[in-house]
């Protein structure tokens, strides 16, 4: 939970004690939707913004998959890039190779922008900004060999990141440590099975006939959702 | 409002932006040519021109070297680094890199390429002359050279080889010239441009035209076996690729060997086995076809579906009254036109066109029972082609049915896969083809549906060799590259690299499956001693071996355990790969400083004086076919190009059963990111955890 979001809630309807303990150090049950006075309707609205964000965010991917020809011209494609065609380096995330590739990457991906969305918008977003630039700057320069480039494992790979950082701090905070160690575990193995495909070369599960998988991208976007969750370790009015 | 003395610092920056807009506006309206594109690399950029593009190509039995020779110039007036990206055509691999330094040409040598960079940049630091070329990917190639005095020029030549693609009996060489899309770069010389192409052909060459060019061209056929042809142009627009293409006709089927051999070392041989037009005459009694076509939602997409029944049209129109066929539709389910195999006259063509016209398409992809029922119309008597017809976009689970399928299929049956489209699961046709004894087709839209038919057709009916093994009576043959050879088929010879110890007769035993029947012939072959006029193999050589171990690495999961191989490939035969780099220095001291190895200059100098040779040939045959005068009583005699060649005839022509299983289009392979169960399934964890914690803390 952000302590934007809790700002927000407490602007409108929190009971006046949250935002008194909010600003010093907040105890885990005094948070936004821990609060247990925290109006239902609140939280609903909160999920259906976060599921709308979702869906808007899905959605060029699926127009994308619909017109080949403009996957072509928003893919990452290193010539074109060079040659000033630079909004492929944004759009490249929304571009993918087939249907499979699509559904594989989309369905967590909006899961993803789910939680990470409730957990704190511009966090989110921070996150989203920085990982759309980064994975593709990271193929750039360390993989010469990548001609082009689609999908949007990488930007998923970063909100899996902040997620479950988020998640872990929250259980420390609240000393739930089954779910701090299932979390770390989750963490862990993400990261062992990143590091390991790129170390060798070999994909621990994807298979897939129409491209190469590409572990770097993972990689940075664990590394920007990492950061991305590492901004809230800085004193809160920062963020507020 | 702000303070009078704010303005100065809003103008400082004002310029300061301008400045620096300015600045990346030079750097990226750099100037930039055909065939490549040129940057200033660094700092401000700059503006260079290519000032003269030539090319030579000299193609002898189907291996096509070429050369192209470039002058750089610095329009501007200081030093700049000019970074150069070209393309070359697939399967080409870069076997030299000249600079002239000083006015004397400086033969590069291939580095690993992680120590090439290094020591490049340490002469760039000192504003000395190194040069370097890498490759960027499969088939861009990236050239350095530092620096370019201001207002200076720079030649450089760059030398690739390449085997050309048959198909047909038609070879095709492409230079590439159309390198970017970008509307905004010129694709105008501003130098001159010429381009000659010697043909070299123990094989009959019959015609020789370039389908991108026409009359541009000046061609020349000088003999059956010696062709020239020439472009030029000065200021010309250079924005589409230069593509030649000559058809050969072999007499009769043979196994031809060309070697090289250099004193004390083993050599190395290429065998092309070739089918002969006596193969092509065969009695015609009729096949039976079952045409399986995709009306799955994905068909809708880029008016697959539409394109589709454009082909199929046009294949049931090439087929003949001896033929029998049925059509098959799929999607979730499968349905059929006639429910037999009917004779392919007049009436069941237009049964099947309006059939055709009446698909549309909808719903998800289930291929499995289209092809089971295709199965079912195998008479034992005849043969039966499965031809597909669909985007292969299936299900991943499915994908392993439909390789399991082409292996069930009945015994005489064929499966041919027709990609439509350019969003084309390319790998997977290919696969269920190769594995089903069949060959991948692909359609797009821009392509002549009538005569892709017949020429389908024209493969069906022509005899092929498929399983093919070869052994032979001694282990001095060994390394041979490919170590599966594909199917033979009429238009399409079969190359077989390797390496031999000890020169002398050697038998070659050639078997496969030709009319149903097992095929076996054997062939007595004389590897030669020295032999220094087919250097160009060698490195041919050492290339498959290079993409083999590069493709078996990618399939195993990982290229750490091939690397020291592929350098000690690519450094010992002057191969640029992914992992060597060409290297230029300013001088042969400055090699020994660095403790490299002058191994690419003198195999250059063994390249050069046997290319020289094989142009004197070119130019006795030139000479002696000349026709201008009178006519005179008889003509003078063929000039023999090999110097190592063994034709043996094959056995006589018998009906065909198999049929290739390559296609001439390779399949490009991108980067994306993937998301696979494991990731998948931790995310769903993080999920669930996310609720749980959600939930105990709402309560």
């Amino acid at each position: 939970m952000t302590s934007r979001q809790q700002t927000a809630v407490g602007r409108a309807s929190a009971p006046p004690h949250c935002s008194q303990i909010r600003r010093a150090s907040a105890p885990p049950h005094c948070s936004q939707i821990r609060c247990a006075s925290a109006p239902p309707r609140i939280l609903a609205q909160g999920v259906g913004r976060a599921a709308l964000v979702a869906l808007l965010l899905v959605l060029p991917a699926l127009v994308v998959a619909m017109n080949p020809a403009l996957g072509e011209a928003l893919q990452f494609q290193r010539e074109a890039v060079a040659g000033g065609e630079w909004w492929r380096v944004l759009t490249c995330h929304w571009t993918h190779w087939s249907m499979d590739h699509l559904i594989w990457d989309a369905f967590p991906f909006a899961l993803l922008v789910l939680l990470a969305w409730r957990a704190g918008p511009r966090r989110t977003l921070w996150t989203l900004g920085l990982s759309t630039v980064l994975i593709p700057a990271g193929a750039w320069i360390f993989y010469p060999q990548v001609l082009t480039y689609r999908g949007l494992s990488g930007l998923a790979s970063a909100l899996f990141m902040l997620v479950a950082l988020d998640l872990c701090r929250e259980a420390t905070a609240g000393r739930q440590w089954a779910t701090v160690t299932l979390v770390a575990v989750l963490m862990a193995g993400f990261t062992a099975k990143v590091l390991f495909e790129i170390f060798t070369g070999a994909t621990v599960f994807a298979d897939s006939a129409f491209f190469i998988p590409l572990p770097l991208a993972h990689l940075i976007g664990a590394q920007c959702g990492a950061l991305a969750a590492a901004r809230d370790l800085r004193p809160q009015w920062r963020l507020i | 409002m702000r303070p009078k003395t704010k303005q100065p610092i809003r103008l400082a920056k004002l310029a300061l932006a301008a400045v620096l807009v300015a600045g990346i506006a030079c750097a990226v309206t750099t100037q930039t040519q055909a065939a490549g594109l040129l940057i200033a690399d660094g700092g401000l950029g700059g503006r260079l021109e290519i000032e003269e593009h030539t090319v030579e190509v000299v193609i002898n039995n189907g291996i096509a070297v070429t050369h192209v020779n470039q002058v750089f110039r610095n329009l501007e007036n200081r030093q700049v680094e000019a970074l150069y990206t070209f393309p070359v055509p697939k399967g080409a691999s870069v076997a030299n890199f000249s600079m002239w330094i000083n006015g004397r040409e400086m033969i590069g040598e291939v580095v690993e390429k992680e120590r090439a960079r290094e020591i490049y940049n340490s002469y760039k630091r000192v504003r000395r002359d190194p040069g370097l070329l890498e490759q960027v990917d499969y088939r861009t190639f990236e050239m350095r050279i530092f620096p370019i005095a201001a207002n200076a020029e720079q030649r450089v030549q760059i030398t690739y080889y390449q085997e050309l693609d048959f198909d047909n009996d038609w070879a095709t060489y492409v230079y590439p010239l159309a390198t970017t899309s970008r509307q905004t770069v010129s694709s105008r010389t501003t130098g001159r441009f010429g381009l000659t192409l010697d043909v070299a052909s123990e094989v009959p060459i019959v015609v020789m035209e370039s389908p991108s060019h026409g009359d541009d061209f000046a061609v020349a056929k000088h003999s059956p076996h010696h062709v020239q042809a020439s472009f030029e142009t000065t200021g010309g627009d250079l924005n589409r690729d230069l593509v030649l293409a000559y058809q050969v006709i072999r007499p009769r089927t043979g196994l031809d060997l060309v070697a090289s051999m250099e004193p004390g070392e083993d050599g190395y041989f290429l065998m092309t086995l070739t089918v002969g037009e006596e193969l092509s005459e065969v009695a015609d009694a009729g096949m039976d076809y079952a045409f399986v076509l995709d009306i799955s939602g994905s068909m809708n997409n880029d008016g697959k579906l539409s394109l589709s029944r454009s082909s199929l049209a046009a294949f049931v129109q090439a087929l003949d009254e001896k033929d029998r066929f049925e059509i098959i539709t799929f999607n979730v389910a499968a349905n059929n036109l006639f429910r037999e195999l009917r004779n392919a006259d007049a009436g069941a063509k237009q049964q099947a066109q309006s059939f055709l016209a009446a698909q549309s398409a909808r719903g998800g992809t289930v291929l499995e029972p289209a092809i089971r029922a295709a199965y079912r119309y195998k008479d034992p008597d005849r043969a039966l082609n499965v031809i597909i017809l669909s985007d292969g976009m299936t299900e991943q689970k499915e994908r392993q049915t439909l390789l399991r399928l082409a292996g069930e299929r009945p015994s005489g049956a064929r499966i041919f896969a027709i990609g439509v489209g350019n969003d084309v699961n390319r790998p997977l046709l290919q696969q269920i083809a190769e594995d089903a004894g069949g060959l991948a087709a692909f359609i797009s839209r821009g392509d002549n549906f009538d005569r892709q038919a017949r020429a389908f057709r024209r493969k069906l009916l022509r005899p092929a060799v498929s399983n093919i093994e070869i052994e032979t009576d001694t282990s001095e043959l060994y390394d041979m590259e490919p170590r599966r050879l594909p199917n033979l088929y009429h238009g399409a010879p079969v190359r077989l690299y390797g390496r031999y110890r000890t020169p002398g007769p050697v038998q070659i035993t050639l078997r496969g499956d030709l009319g149903g029947e097992r095929f076996e012939e054997v062939f007595t072959l004389d590897l030669p001693g020295e032999e220094a006029d087919n250097p160009e193999i060698e490195r041919m050589w050492a290339w498959h071996r290079v993409q083999r171990l590069l493709k078996r690495a990618d399939r195993g999961g990982g290229r750490m355990s091939v690397l020291d191989e592929i350098v000690r490939l690519g450094e010992g035969f002057s191969i640029v790969t992914e992992y060597t780099s060409f290297l230029v220095l300013e001088n042969d001291a400055e090699y020994r400083r660095w403790k490299i190895e002058r191994r690419n200059a003198s195999r250059v100098k063994r390249d050069r004086a046997s290319q020289q040779r094989v142009r004197d040939k070119l130019a006795d045959l030139r000479v002696q076919s000349e026709d201008i005068g009178p006519v005179t009583a008889s003509r003078a005699p063929e000039v023999e190009l090999r110097p190592s060649v063994t034709r043996q005839p094959v056995t006589q022509p018998r009906p065909a059963v198999s049929q290739p299983n390559t296609s001439p289009r390779g399949h490009d392979f991108g980067f994306g990111g993937a998301l696979d169960p494991l990731t998948a399934a931790m995310i769903a964890a993080l999920g669930a955890l996310s609720w749980v914690a959600l939930r105990r803390s709402g309560s």
